[in-house]
């Protein structure tokens, strides 16, 4: 039975022409199929480029967004800006002590704690330290409980270094320190006029500038009831 | 992809092969055509690796099968043409060979599958089996009955 049925069909056979046609058609596919993945591929790099150019930014924009500010007022002032990594990001002086102090320590991308210790025990500051002049160490951020942490280690790396009577600390809003920038008082002052406005509304800003600063100290310490510090120990 | 010196080699070599298969399902010669396309575009862009030409072919009888397959799920009534429309096409052939071919393509379709790749093709029960995804058993039932209709149907031109 073989032979015959394979003559039936060995009689069959695609046309040149059918060839040809099908040669041309693959050809034409494949040349679009290779033109299209090009397309693709070029697509799909730019794509990448673009997708890996976001994520930078966003990383950037994630590190370099403030998330809390360090002010420390000796003489020289000096405002370090952390971010929500707890780094350093940003310092700047406040007053001609300040921009010269920052312009000697390098704090950028340190860890708070180690920039305020670093800045603490750095030479330039050891005349302040050793002259007992009053340290005002503030914490202004979005977030209270973070802030309170934050304010808790800050201050007892300044307690360490330049003894309790010597340094005032505070944990204040971004509105309170917009308030007290307005006001053209420090920190100090700004905490002493909240106060002291509050008994007696008479009270200006005028009267609380002219304040000693460790009178304005005294003042506030008959208020405090404990310091972060102690608090953050307890915690512990 | 294939270089294209591959594919119009593989069209050359193969080009019968699929169109006698389009035949066997088919019955028409203008699809033909367009299933040879597909067949071979598909081998053009496809990144299989082939360890014979036995594997090579097997797989463009494979692929032909199922485009074949899916042409006359979706087409089969407004496309299937007569018998006589379908041996108009230029076959070159003597009498008794476009009886046979005749009387083949006349078979049911799993008949006629079987029995070209059998008496054609040359491959074996189990290998058409694997081919069509169809038992060893059930292919050598349909060789036989589709022998016993040949056998009627041409009377002595099958003998031997």
């Amino acid at each position: 039975m073989d032979e015959p049925i394979r003559s039936a069909f060995e009689a069959v056979h695609a046309s040149e022409l059918s060839r040809q046609r099908t040669k041309l058609f693959v050809r034409k596919k494949t040349q679009d199929y290779n033109s299209r993945r090009i397309r693709q591929s070029q697509r799909r790099r730019m794509l990448s480029g673009l997708c890996a150019a976001a994520a930078l930014l966003c990383l950037c924009l994630f590190y370099f967004t403030p998330a809390a500010m360090i002010e420390m007022d000796v003489n020289p002032s000096i405002e370090m800006k952390v971010n929500r990594l707890d780094r350093v990001i940003q310092v700047r002086g406040l007053n001609a002590d300040g921009r010269e102090l920052v312009q000697n320590v390098s704090l950028l991308n340190l860890p708070y704690n180690r920039a305020v210790r670093k800045l603490m025990l750095s030479q330039e500051m050891e005349p302040f330290i050793r002259s007992h002049d009053l340290i005002t160490v503030s914490v202004v951020g979005a977030a209270p409980g973070h802030t309170e942490e934050m304010l808790a280690n800050v201050a007892c790396s300044a307690l360490t270094v330049a003894g309790r009577e010597n340094v005032f600390y505070c944990a204040l809003s971004e509105e309170d320190i917009r308030q007290a920038r307005a006001l053209d008082l420090t920190v100090l002052q700004y905490q002493a006029f909240q106060l002291l406005s509050a008994q007696d509304p008479s009270v200006t800003a005028d009267i609380v500038r002219a304040i000693d600063k460790r009178e304005l100290l005294a003042l506030l310490s008959d208020f405090e009831m404990d310091s972060p510090c102690d608090r953050a120990a307890r915690a512990k | 992809m294939r270089s294209e010196q591959d594919v119009n080699t593989t069209i050359d070599q193969y080009a019968d092969t699929v169109a006698r298969l389009c035949m066997v399902y088919l019955k028409n010669p203008a699809d033909s055509e367009d299933i040879s396309q597909t067949v071979f575009l598909k081998y053009a862009l496809c990144d299989t690796v082939f360890e014979s030409e036995e594997h090579k072919k097997a797989w463009l009888i494979r692929v032909t099968v199922n485009a074949c397959r899916d042409l006359l799920k979706s087409f089969f009534h407004s496309r299937t043409v007569s018998l006589d429309t379908l041996l108009q096409c230029p076959v070159e052939t003597t009498d008794s060979s476009r009886e046979v071919l005749e009387a083949v393509l006349a078979l049911p379709k799993q008949y006629r599958e079987v029995i070209y790749l059998h008496y054609y093709e040359g491959y074996t029960a189990p290998e058409i089996g694997r081919l069509l995804k169809k038992n060893t058993n059930t292919v050598y039932t349909l060789l036989r009955r589709a022998k016993d209709i040949l056998k009627v149907s041409l009377g002595g031109e099958l003998n031997g």
